[in-house]
């Protein structure tokens, strides 16, 4: 991967990748160190990034560059007691409402997904990294078995956990 | 009602973007990172022979006459990629700096359980009391599919187990490991996890740190170095060959391995094959293919 290749890759693919580290992190501040400690380290071993005649597939460098920001921040972030300093959910995805009535559904939507994200947050960081790469990443199994080298019915046992435990929340959610 | 997965699905879509000169000092960053780099010559020709693998470049080390592929041939039946710990762990300060504790819950024995529908794992708690003067809760971690053979789940207890203590080398905690892996052995409920922390102890006490079945060396940093203990200043520098991996025949898998610089380090690239067409474009591009299949 040259310095160019990287260049592309931020524009193509920064945002997806500033957007996970967000979410592993929960809080900008650590987003953007993670952010920066993931392209720099990519950059760093390059060589080991696959070659096509065009360069390197832009798609399967984002995914590596998702896995390594998975290993760093398993490595230095994750006991940092920094508290998050912009909430995932400080009301800016809330757009301007077409009506009243579709103001409520929005707001309740919103509530929601606040809600589902809190929950997310909560889990073991095992089951939220395997629930971040096959629902934000849209990885299929298989690719999240190769990034995070676990089997891939490791990978599933921890969607399945995480799953059952959001599906719980969910539930209780609707009824509250 | 929507279902689960798209409540996940929106719930994780987030309007936040790279803030401004963020990448810009990405960019600068690497650019010093660039200029400092001492071991850029050895990269270069670490990234030549990939590009050759995968068929970029032509004019290649086929020249060096693929030594390094008869240097693995007998050494290796198959290799096996460690896959960390399942274990609860928590962070501790020591010494004002930040360890990883794996939190202990019972130590000698191995013991398994489903992980999943369709995983089992293996689990082997050691309780160390170290040089330092500080106990080491030592987590052997396996995961093997339900159906998998007996002798994949030797291979994978061997190789994740053999990994996670190779770097216990002090006396002391190595004859308290050893201990524990045969009074381990000797409490196995099956054959293959008997035989499996057998081989781990003889390995261990033998200094051969790979999970490599028969072949002395170690891995180094992020699984991409592997430190040896013999000397190949034989191998030419650059040397580049292919090995294939028998032993998950699902998603077989292909391991580059490569002679660098230093005489007793070896560097690798990995990954699956999905098609022998692959093995053929690497074969057509002159690289030397050691396939453990057909060693079978």
């Amino acid at each position: 991967m040259t310095k160019s290749d990287l260049e592309q890759l931020i524009e193509k693919h920064g945002n997806d990748i500033y957007r996970f580290c967000f979410h592993l992190t929960g809080c900008r501040y650590d987003a953007d160190d993670l952010y920066q400690d993931t392209l720099c380290k990519a950059y760093e071993i390059r060589k080991r990034i696959e070659q096509t005649d065009d360069g390197p597939d832009l798609l399967k460098v984002r995914n590596y560059c998702l896995g390594i920001a998975v290993r760093l921040y398993k490595n230095s972030y994750r006991k940092r007691t920094r508290q998050a300093e912009e909430s995932l959910d400080d009301g800016k995805n809330l757009q301007e409402p077409a009506s009243e009535a579709m103001a409520e559904e929005l707001v309740e939507k919103k509530e929601m997904q606040a809600k589902v994200r809190n929950s997310i947050q909560a889990l073991p960081l095992k089951q939220r990294t395997v629930i971040y790469l096959f629902y934000y990443a849209d990885l299929p199994i298989k690719d999240i078995s190769a990034l995070l080298r676990i089997p891939a019915g490791t990978v599933k046992s921890r969607l399945n956990k995480a799953k059952n435990t959001l599906k719980k929340e969910l539930e209780e959610f609707r009824y509250a | 009602m929507r279902n689960e997965d798209d409540i996940i699905r929106e719930a994780l879509e987030l309007d936040v973007s790279v803030p401004d000169g963020l990448n810009n000092r990405i960019m600068h960053a690497v650019d010093r990172k660039k200029r400092n780099n001492g071991f850029l010559r050895a990269a270069a020709i670490v990234a030549t022979c990939i590009l050759v693998l995968f068929g970029t470049v032509t004019a290649v080390d086929a020249a060096t006459g693929g030594k390094i592929a008869d240097y693995f041939k007998g050494k290796i039946e198959s290799f096996i990629y460690g896959n960390g710990s399942h274990t609860a762990r928590e962070g501790v300060q020591k010494n004002g700096e930040q360890w990883e504790r794996v939190i202990f819950i019972e130590d000698g024995i191995v013991f398994s359980h489903p992980v999943s529908e369709d995983a089992i794992e293996y689990n082997l708690y050691l309780k160390v009391a170290g040089s330092d003067g500080y106990d080491h809760f030592i987590s052997l971690s396996a995961a093997v599919e339900k159906d998998a053979p007996a002798k994949e789940l030797y291979y994978i207890i061997r190789g994740d187990f053999l990994k996670s203590i190779a770097g216990y080398q002090g006396e002391k905690e190595k004859q308290q490991i050893l201990a524990a892996l045969k009074e381990a052995a000797a409490s196995a409920e099956t054959e293959a996890v008997k035989e499996a922390l057998t081989d781990v102890a003889q390995d261990y006490a033998n200094n051969r740190k790979i999970f490599f079945k028969d072949w002395p060396g170690a891995f180094w940093g992020e699984e991409n170095n592997i430190i040896l203990f013999e000397d190949i200043t034989d191998l030419p520098t650059g040397d580049i060959a292919v090995i294939v991996n028998p032993v998950d025949e699902t998603q077989k898998s292909w391991m580059a391995v490569i002679r660098n610089d230093d005489s007793r380090v070896i560097s690798i690239s990995r990954g699956s094959i999905y098609s022998e067409e692959f093995l053929r474009e690497i074969k057509d591009n002159g690289i030397p293919v050691y396939d453990l299949r057909k060693t079978k």
